[in-house]
Formats: C-alpha cells, sequence, structure tokens
C-alpha cells in the first residue's frame, strides 16, 4: 500500500514536473529525487530492521537468553522476527528442561546412595557372619534382613547352604574313614603285582643279551659279503673301460687302414702323372731331333749360298775389269749374299747348339722323373705292407675284446652272487632285530608295569594321607545338632577326627584341605 | 505561461498542494498526540509537530506570496529558508532524542544544520564570491551536521535498546539520503547554474519537502511503541501479547498501514 502511494506519488510528480516546466534537466531532477526518496525509506526500514536483528541474533548466539525479538512488520522480515524468537524462547524452555532433568537425576543418585548405604550395612552383618561360618563355626546363621529383598534371598539362601553343608560334612567323615582303610589294601595289592613284574623284566633281559650277540654276527657276515660284492663291481668296471679301450684301439686301426689306402691310391695316381709327363718329354725329344735335322739344313743351305757367293765375286771381279762400274755393282751385291749366308751359318749353328743343350736337359728330366716314380713304387709296396701288419693289429685287438667280455661277465655274475648272499644275511640281521624289538618292548611293558604299580602303591599312601588329612580338617568344624544323627556324641558338639582314636593315629599333620578338595581325591580309586 | 495559465498561479498551486502534503504530517502526529497509549511527553510529539505544522504555515504564506524577496532577478523565499532553519533543526535534534543523545551533541548538530540553512539562504541573496564561499560553508555544515549524526550520536546515545535504535536509523538515514539532493537542486535553480526554471525549482523542493517531513512523522508512528506507557510496548506488535497492554492496539496485525509495510 505505501509501496503503491510512494510509486504513485513519485510517478506523479515526476509526470506532472515534466508536463509543467518541459525542462529535461528539472525532470531527470525530479525523477532522481522521487527514487532517492523512495529508496531512502523502504531502503533504510529493511537495512535497520535486519542490523537490529543480527545484534539480537548474535546476542542469543552469545547465550543471552533473555533478549526478545519482535517487531511490529508483519512481512517476510516480520515473520523471520518472529521464528528467530520462537527459537530463542525454545532453545530457553531446552535448556530449564535439561536443568530439570538433571535435578532429578541428582535426587535419584541421593536415593541410590542411601540405597546402597543400607546393602552395605546388611552385607557387612553377613559378612561377619559368613566369615565365622568359614573359620568352622557351622552353628552360626546370618540375621536375615527382612527389609530388602535381595538380601533376604541372599542371607535365606546361606542359612540353607550351611545346614546343607553340615549334614554333608558327617558324611564325608565317615566315607573318609572308609577310603583310609581301601587305601592299604591297595597298596598290599600293588606290592604283590611288583614283584611279579620283576620276574618278567629278568627274563627279558635274557632274551635281549642272545638277540643282541645274534644281531652282531649277522652283522658281520653282512659287511664281508658286502666287501666281496663291492670288489666284484670293481673288476667289473675296470673290464669295463678296457672293453672301451679296446674298442677305441680298433677303431682306430680301422682308421689307419683306410688312411693306407688313400695314401697307395694317391701314389698310383703320382705315378700315372709321372708316365704321361715322360711321354711329353720323349715326343718333345723327337721335336727336337727334327729342329736339329732343320738346322743342318740350313747349313748346307748357307755354306752353298757362301759358294755361290764367292763364284759371283770372282766373277764381279773379272768383269770389273771389263766393263768398268758395272762389274764393281755386281761385286757389291756379291759382298751382300756371302755377308747374309755367313749370318745364316751362324745362326743355324746357335740353334743346332742350344737344341743340344735342350737335349741334354730333357734327358737328364726324364731320368729324375724315372727315378722318382720307381721311389713311388717303393712307398705303395711299403704302404701296402703297413696295411697289412694293421689287420693283424686288429685282428689281435679283437681277440682281446671278445676275452675281456668274458672276463666282465664272469665278474657281474660274481657280483650279483655276493649281493644275494648279503641280502639273506640281512635278513636274518632284521629277524634278529624283530626279536631285539619285541624283547625290549617286552621288557620297557615290564618296566612300565613295574613304575604303575610303585605309582599305585604311593597314591595309596597319599591317599591314605589325604584321608587322615580330611579327618583333621572335619575335627576343626564346630556343629550343633548334627544332621548326621550317627556320628553325634552325646554331649551334642561333635567334633570329628578326635572321635576314632585309630584315624587319629593315621594322620601325618599334613595342612587342612577344602572338604571339596578332599571329596575330589576320593574319586580317585 | 502553461496552457494559458501563467507561471504564478501554478507556483501558488505548487504551493498549496505542498501545504496540503505537509497537513498530512500535521495529521499523524495529531493521531500520537490523541492516543492515550502513549507518553506523549516521553515521545516529545509536540515538538515533532513542529515539523510538519510550521511547515504547513511556511506553505500557506508562499501560497500567498508572502515573504518573497527578488534578488538579482531571482525569486528568493523568506518563508522557506525559514520553514528548513526551524523544521531541519528540529528534526536533528529528535533523532537524537530518540536515544537519549547527549544534549550538548545535540545542540552541536542543531547548530551545523542551522550554519547549513543560513549558509544557503546567504548564498541564494548573494553573486560572486561570496555567493560561493557561503556555499561551500553551508556544504561544509552539512558534511559537518551528517558527522555528528552518523559518528558521534551513536557513540553518545543513552538508551540504545533494539526498537529505539531501530526508530534512530531509520529517522537518520532517511532524512540524511534525501537532504544530499538539496544542494543539488539548489546549484541546478536559478540561484546557481539556472538549468532549471523558477517554477521548475519551486516543484522540486515542495516534492522534496513533503517527502522528508511526512514520512519522518510516519516512521514515528510506526515506531510508537517506543513511547508506550509501559517500557515493553514496542514488543506487543505482531507478536499480539495480550498481557502487555500498552501499544497493543496500534501494533496489531490488522493495523492498516502497518500490514502493508514494505
Amino acid at each position: 500500500m505505501k509501496l503503491l502511494v510512494g510509486f504513485a506519488l513519485t510517478t506523479g510528480a515526476t509526470v506532472g514536473y515534466g508536463l509543467v516546466t518541459r525542462n529535461v534537466v528539472g525532470t531527470i531532477l525530479m525523477a532522481t529525487a522521487g527514487q532517492v526518496v523512495l529508496g531512502a525509506y523502504l531502503g533504510t526500514n529493511t537495512v535497520v530492521s535486519m542490523r537490529t536483528l543480527e545484534e539480537q541474533t548474535e546476542a542469543i548466539a552469545d547465550g543471552d537468553l533473555d533478549v526478545e525479538v519482535r517487531t511490529s512488520r508483519v512481512d517476510e522480515l516480520g515473520r523471520v522476527y518472529s521464528s528467530v524468537d520462537r527459537m530463542r524462547r525454545s532453545l530457553a524452555e531446552r535448556i530449564e528442561e535439561a536443568d530439570e532433568a538433571r535435578t532429578e537425576a541428582e535426587a535419584a543418585e541421593a536415593r541410590a546412595q542411601s540405597l546402597a548405604e543400607d546393602y552395605q550395612r546388611t552385607a557387612t552383618d553377613y559378612a561377619g557372619t559368613m566369615r565365622a561360618v568359614a573359620d568352622g563355626d557351622l552353628r552360626r546363621r546370618v540375621d536375615v534382613d527382612h527389609e530388602h529383598e535381595a538380601m533376604e534371598t541372599v542371607g535365606t539362601a546361606f542359612n540353607d547352604a550351611v545346614d546343607e553343608l553340615e549334614t554333608a560334612l558327617a558324611r564325608v567323615d565317615t566315607f573318609a574313614g572308609d577310603v583310609a582303610d581301601g587305601a592299604a589294601d591297595v597298596r598290599a595289592a600293588a606290592e604283590q603285582i611288583d614283584d611279579r613284574t620283576d620276574d618278567v623284566l629278568a627274563a627279558t633281559d635274557d632274551i635281549d643279551a642272545a638277540t643282541d650277540e645274534q644281531r652282531s654276527t649277522a652283522r658281520r657276515g653282512a659287511e664281508e659279503t658286502a666287501d666281496l660284492s663291492a670288489t666284484a663291481e670293481e673288476v667289473a668296471a675296470t673290464t669295463e673301460s678296457l672293453v672301451e679301450t679296446t674298442d677305441e684301439a680298433a677303431d682306430a686301426s680301422e682308421e689307419a687302414r683306410t688312411a693306407a689306402g688313400d695314401a697307395i691310391e694317391t701314389m698310383s695316381d703320382v705315378d700315372e702323372t709321372m708316365g704321361e709327363a715322360v711321354d711329353r718329354i720323349e715326343t718333345l725329344d723327337d721335336a727336337t731331333a727334327e729342329i736339329t735335322e732343320a738346322a743342318e739344313l740350313i747349313r748346307d743351305i748357307a755354306e752353298q749360298t757362301n759358294m755361290l757367293a764367292l763364284n759371283a765375286s770372282i766373277e764381279a771381279a773379272r768383269a770389273g775389269s771389263d766393263a768398268g762400274n758395272a762389274g764393281d755393282g755386281f761385286a757389291v751385291v756379291a759382298e751382300e749374299v756371302k755377308g747374309l749366308a755367313e749370318d745364316t751359318g751362324d745362326r743355324a749353328d746357335a740353334i743346332a747348339e742350344m737344341i743340344d743343350e735342350v737335349r741334354t736337359e730333357t734327358e737328364r728330366a726324364v731320368e729324375a722323373i724315372r727315378r722318382t716314380s720307381e721311389q713311388v713304387s717303393d712307398g705303395s709296396t711299403t704302404v701296402a705292407e703297413a696295411v697289412d701288419r694293421l689287420d693283424d693289429i686288429a685282428e689281435a685287438v679283437e681277440d682281446l675284446d671278445q676275452g675281456v667280455r668274458e672276463i666282465s661277465d664272469a665278474t657281474g655274475e660274481q657280483a650279483s652272487a655276493a649281493a644275494g648272499v648279503s641280502e639273506t644275511i640281512d635278513d636274518l640281521a632284521e629277524n634278529s632285530d624283530r626279536t631285539a624289538d619285541r624283547a625290549a618292548q617286552a621288557d620297557a611293558a615290564a618296566s612300565e608295569q613295574s613304575a604303575a604299580v610303585d605309582a599305585v602303591v604311593e597314591e595309596s599312601e597319599t591317599f591314605r594321607a589325604r584321608s587322615d588329612d580330611l579327618l583333621d580338617v572335619l575335627a576343626e568344624f564346630d556343629v550343633g545338632d548334627s544332621p548326621a544323627g550317627g556320628t553325634a556324641a552325646g554331649d551334642g558338639t561333635t567334633t570329628f577326627g578326635t572321635a576314632d582314636p585309630a584315624r587319629a593315629a593315621m594322620s601325618d599333620g599334613g595342612d587342612p584341605r577344602g572338604p571339596a578338595e578332599e571329596d575330589d581325591g576320593g574319586d580317585r580309586r | 505561461m502553461i496552457g494559458g495559465v501563467d507561471a504564478a498561479t501554478i507556483e501558488a498551486l505548487v504551493y498549496g498542494s505542498g501545504a496540503l502534503g505537509m497537513f498530512v504530517g500535521v495529521l499523524v502526529v495529531g493521531w500520537l498526540l490523541r492516543d492515550d497509549a502513549l507518553d506523549s511527553e516521553a515521545g516529545k510529539f509536540r515538538y515533532l509537530l513542529v515539523v510538519p505544522a510550521f511547515a504547513v504555515l511556511a506553505y500557506a504564506a508562499m501560497t500567498f506570496g508572502v515573504g518573497r524577496l527578488t534578488v538579482g532577478g531571482v525569486e528568493a523565499e523568506i518563508a522557506r529558508y525559514l520553514d528548513w532553519f526551524v523544521t531541519t533543526a528540529v528534526m536533528v535534534w529528535y533523532v537524537g532524542y530518540v536515544v537519549d543523545v547527549d544534549r550538548r551533541w545535540m545542540l552541536v548538530a542543531a547548530t551545523f544544520d542551522g550554519l547549513f540553512i543560513a549558509g544557503g539562504w546567504v548564498a541564494t541573496m548573494t553573486e560572486g564570491t561570496v555567493k560561493w564561499t557561503a556555499f561551500g560553508g553551508a556544504c561544509l555544515a552539512f558534511v559537518a551536521t551528517m558527522y555528528v549524526l552518523f559518528q558521534v550520536y551513536p557513540r553518545s546515545a543513552g538508551e540504545m535498546t533494539p526498537e529505539r535504535e531501530r526508530l534512530f536509523l531509520r529517522l537518520r538515514n532517511q532524512s540524511s539520503v534525501i537532504w544530499l539532493v538539496y544542494p543539488v537542486v539548489w546549484l541546478a535553480s536559478g540561484t546557481g547554474f539556472g538549468l532549471v526554471s523558477t517554477l521548475g525549482t519551486v516543484m522540486l523542493f515542495t516534492f522534496l519537502d513533503v517527502a522528508s517531513k511526512v514520512p519522518y512523522t510516519w516512521v514515528v508512528y510506526e515506531h510508537r511503541g517506543v513511547f508506550g506507557e509501559t517500557q515493553l510496548a514496542e514488543y506487543v506488535g505482531a507478536g499480539g501479547d495480550g498481557d502487555v497492554a500498552a501499544g497493543s492496539d496500534g501494533e496489531s496485525p490488522t493495523d492498516g498501514p502497518v500490514a502493508s509495510a514494505d
């Protein structure tokens, strides 16, 4: 409503201003003034409400729950104020409730304390009586507290329990006497068993000694056959390695034979090659012979040419004197032919000479090849002989191998026979071991039996002592009217143990023990 | 001349409506004075009545052209400055009274406020250097007034209950913000840079006056429970706690204006 009025007034003022003055600056100022007025009124209201609310909630947060949070506003902020105030009141109520609860708790605690004190008092009374009963005065009873149900139950139950305990103790006393008598009988019987057991032990000791001797003899036999077997095995092993060696030798001679065969073949190839070389050389020799012939022919031709030239020069000399210069020219040609013939003759001689040298060398080579061929033939023969020898060696090795195998087989059989003997001896030893074990078991059983009998004797002794203790302990209890009746003495106060002089004599003065424990000891029988 | 009506007539109409507007404030304070559940002495409602009542008189005077001066071709209303001089001082004082501020500081604030208005009057009536010196002095006095309101008042407040604090903050903040616009309008008017005509200035000042004084009284009315017969009066409000009689009728949720707040 106020907002609407505000908007209407400011808008009206602005529009009116604009219409009346027609001044832009003034209209803007009026509009601004309107905004400022509205903002000032509405904004400050909200800000102020929030600020005071903040201060009040902070006070509440700091624990001041007496700060009331109210406003006259009924809008959202008014509701926030209202909620915060409700929260504050609710907190205050809770705190009050907590205080009340604490007060109640304290009162309850005080009541519980008082009750506890009552209980404690009654419990102290009960404890005094119980302690007296525990010390043996079974005539005492607790003064039952009827005010508290729990304590009443406890007191009644305790009194009932002491009544029953009194009755039970009287019965235990009778029972303890019987037990002591029984223990003496047990001891006598156990001593008899002990004597018999000693006899059994002596017999088993004899058996043990005999089996020990038998076992040591068997062990020696076993050791000796084991040695024999080991030796035979060693021989067998040695022959095995010998067989391997002869096998290697046979292999080696076979390889040697193969190598010799290869050598012979190679030599025969060399021989053949040499034959071919000799043939070639001989062919060469024939060729040189032909060359020699040709050289001689050239020599003859040269001599004839020389003769021809000599004649020509003579003719030239003759003609020269007749014809002048023509004769001189003819002489020159003759001279040239003569020179040529002489050169040719010289060269033919040189060729003949070289051929002679070649032939000489060729003959020497042929001779050398022949000699080598002969040597090769000799080598082949030698190698063939070596092959024959190697064959002989191979045969010998074969024989040796055979012999060694026979030896090996024989020693193997011997070893297996020795092993059989050893096994038999082992069986024997085992049997004697079993016998010894049985004897030992019998001995142990007899020993255990003896120990058990000793324990029985000891136990029966302890047993008797315990029953004496029990009687002593029972003597410490003071009982009013004996519920057992039969054990009650004439004066109304029965003192257990001392009523029977014979039992008192058995007592060894041991520590007193609880009735329950004594009862448990009785079960051991 | 607008639509056949001359400016003087319109001016008179504006002043008349200003007087009517101010009369609403008089009615509001009148209700406060007549409310038996309130302690009108505690609320100093008579002094508060001065604010709208004096304004009504001033506007009535201006409506009839009483006390108008023309200086250098610019019209100046004596009644307006007299109105401001009296009413703003009362408003400043009442803001402090609400939270029982030390009397001396209330006097200091009212004095600065008076200087602010007086400075404005001098600036209106003079020209040149004197005018602007007076305007500057008036602005300084305004700043000093604000300083006292915002810094000194909260520190020297004697009774700062949440309810009184709320009323104090609303009155102070609301008035201060609106007052900021006055120097701006003055500068825009014929006495300043002449951006706005005399009629325009009259309309602006009238609007601002009504908008600052009538809501002022209305805020006091909204928080009237503070001045109830009992101390818890203001608490009644929305909670409707019947045990506290004072203020319960005025602050009940059925109260029209309050119920429609914001």
